[in-house]
């Protein structure tokens, strides 16, 4: 942002008049109605999860007659939903512990040690953002079956790990730019590895960036679709979005069946909303201001 | 401290490279400052390499073998078979690849909407509009549910039976048993219009970003030589706000071309006929469903190059003129 910087902000007292040109009741309106529609699958999920097949044939809109939570028993043991579930976790788990890892201790080294070409070398990682796996779906698949690691967690969680790690790196490395290089030059002086330094310095200075990072990769990697479909292909190895996306229209024919299962699938996302908001907003906006 | 006058500094382990340069040069000689910097390097390096092994692995590595494969005949059993240009001489002339490519295109071009509909509503949320905070959160919430998600959602929803229909009748408008999905006049609009949609809080959230960190000084001085508060959109905001537009346009770019494939495969995988094909989706079909790996692998490297054109244009278009 160009002065920003500079120039201290003059403050919020001068806003543009843009609310009188619209009115603030028709902004209120609009906006209103998006949020509507924005709020609604969570609501029409929920009720639909908790209603009979009979009350949802009668009336798919408006409040449930009576509420049963059988769908609930249906989708986690007969549709599978609990295997999946578990096969979500570990995989999504681990492949973010390890993407966080990967990327906090490189984006260190950028960031407060002299790596020998450091700049053209993050520079590169960085760019090849512009490389979507979804276009590399062929030899990636290719690589996991030669290395002997389709259908097991090792193949996707590997692939998990390089989904976002350019930006990941690029992240941590803006992140780490921030800890002031005197506490990293003290602990040197110290006596400490840099190691020890990123241990016992550098990651507990970045608590609130890692807190974003693992964040936004957990969102992402919950809700992939394409390379869980390629690389967990057996039943008992797949995530919950291929079985959800594989079950429903196939197997699953009950409507409240189907709103219970995508209820159980949405459960970590939302939570990890709830919980993590603050630091997802920082990680989405991270890139866009400088 | 102690361990370095001790001079256990032999080693080329990570422990060896932290001893402070000034020490080292005091103590040793050339070669000890040699060996002291090669450690250096040694234990650098090993922050770094598990990046660069996943990333050579993963992405450059899958890369290569993409236009390596692109350049064969293969079905997944045999051995590949060089072929040349042929997959791509075939790509020229296949329907299908045309349907799904002019798709990405479209919706590509839906493009101003998908930047100005989070412009405008995150200048409403910054100026503080009745319940900005909560706006802020409801508008993001889709894009925090899988694709997958929304797309078996709206797929119940717009059932011949679904609850749109029935509300629809209810109000005594439509026929209340349309085949939304399945009529190829409605199916694209309607799953650009879910992008847009699922897609537009993170945008809103980038601008609000970007509008805080405006400086507000240029927007008093347009004040005072009295613009209008279009002329003042126009003129300063825009201009000022260009690195976070292209920054989303970016986005919106890549995410149209290579982030449809879960939306598209839970709505309504590719029907009615082509009419919601995409590239990413014609990759998967050619490669799991009819075995032409090779062939697939020249649409992926074909779509890679489609890519990097268009955000080199983009780029250009947006380019910042402040």
């Amino acid at each position: 942002m160009i002065g920003a910087r500079t120039f201290p902000s003059v403050g919020r007292g001068s806003r543009p008049p843009s609310l009188r040109v619209f009115g603030k009741g028709t902004i209120f309106v609009v906006l209103s109605a998006i949020a509507a529609s924005a709020i609604y699958p969570v609501v029409f999920i929920l009720i639909t999860a908790l209603r009979s097949d009979e009350d949802y044939s009668r009336s798919s809109i408006g409040l449930p007659r009576s509420l049963t939570i059988d769908n609930f028993k249906d989708a986690w043991n007969r549709a599978n939903l609990s295997t999946y579930a578990i096969n979500s976790v570990i995989v999504v788990t681990v492949a973010v512990l390890l993407l966080t890892a990967v990327a906090a201790l490189s984006g260190f080294a950028f960031a407060q040690l002299k790596v020998p070409f450091g700049r053209a070398l993050l520079g590169s990682m960085v760019a090849l953002m512009i490389v979507p796996p979804s276009v590399l779906m062929i030899p990636i698949f290719k690589l996991v079956s030669e290395l002997d690691l389709l259908n097991r967690y090792t193949g996707l969680v590997l692939v998990y790990a390089s989904l976002n790690l350019p930006f990941s790196i690029y992240l941590m490395t803006t992140y780490m730019r921030g800890i002031p290089f005197e506490i990293v030059d003290a602990a040197r002086v110290d006596g400490a590895s840099s190691f020890r330094t990123f241990i016992s310095v550098a990651l507990p200075l970045s608590r609130p960036g890692l807190a974003t990072l693992a964040t936004l990769n957990f969102l992402v990697l919950w809700n992939e679709l394409l390379f869980a479909l390629l690389l967990l292909q057996t039943d008992d190895k797949r995530t919950v979005m291929v079985g959800l996306s594989i079950l429903t229209g196939q197997y699953l024919t009950s409507v409240p069946v189907i709103a219970a299962g995508l209820l159980f699938s949405m459960v970590p996302p939302l939570l990890i909303f709830a919980l993590f908001q603050r630091d997802l907003v920082r990680g989405l906006t991270a890139g866009a201001v400088k | 401290m102690t361990r370095e006058i001790d001079g256990g500094s032999d080693g080329v382990g990570p422990a060896a490279g932290q001893p402070t340069s000034s020490l080292r040069l005091l103590r040793g000689g050339r070669s000890s400052r040699n060996l002291a910097k090669r450690a250096r390097e040694a234990s650098v390096f090993s922050f770094i390499a598990p990046a660069l092994a996943i990333l050579l692995v993963f992405r450059v590595w899958p890369l290569v073998s993409a236009f390596r494969l692109s350049l064969t005949r293969w079905n997944g059993l045999t051995q590949p078979s060089y072929v040349g240009l042929r997959n791509y001489r075939h790509l020229w002339g296949d329907q299908r690849f045309r349907d799904a490519l002019l798709n990405n295109i479209k919706l590509l071009a839906i493009l101003p909407v998908w930047v100005f509909l989070p412009f405008l509503i995150a200048q409403a949320l910054f100026n503080k509009v009745l319940g900005w905070r909560f706006f802020r959160i409801a508008f993001f919430l889709p894009a925090v549910l899988s694709p997958v998600v929304l797309g078996i959602y709206y797929g119940l929803v717009l059932r011949p039976d679904g609850p749109l229909n029935r509300g629809l009748g209810a109000v005594g408008l439509g026929s209340g048993d349309r085949d939304w999905l399945n009529d190829p006049r409605t199916a694209f609009p309607i799953m650009a219009a879910i992008l847009v949609w699922s897609t537009f809080g993170v945008g809103v959230l980038i601008f609000l970003a970007g509008f805080s960190n405006l400086d507000q000084q240029f927007l008093e001085a347009a004040k005072i030589d009295g613009a209008t508060w279009f002329q003042a959109q126009r003129y300063v905001v825009f201009w000022l706000m260009l690195p976070v537009v292209r920054f989303w346009s970016v986005i919106i770019l890549i995410v149209s071309f290579t982030g449809v494939f879960p939306l598209v495969y839970a709505l309504t995988r590719g029907g009615p006929g082509n009419s919601t094909y995409v590239v990413e989706f014609d990759i998967y079909q050619e490669a799991f469903q009819k075995s032409a790996l090779g062939y697939s692998s020249a649409i992926g490297i074909a779509l890679l190059v489609f890519v990097v054109l268009l955000l080199a244009i983009l780029t250009r278009i947006l380019r910042q003129r402040v």
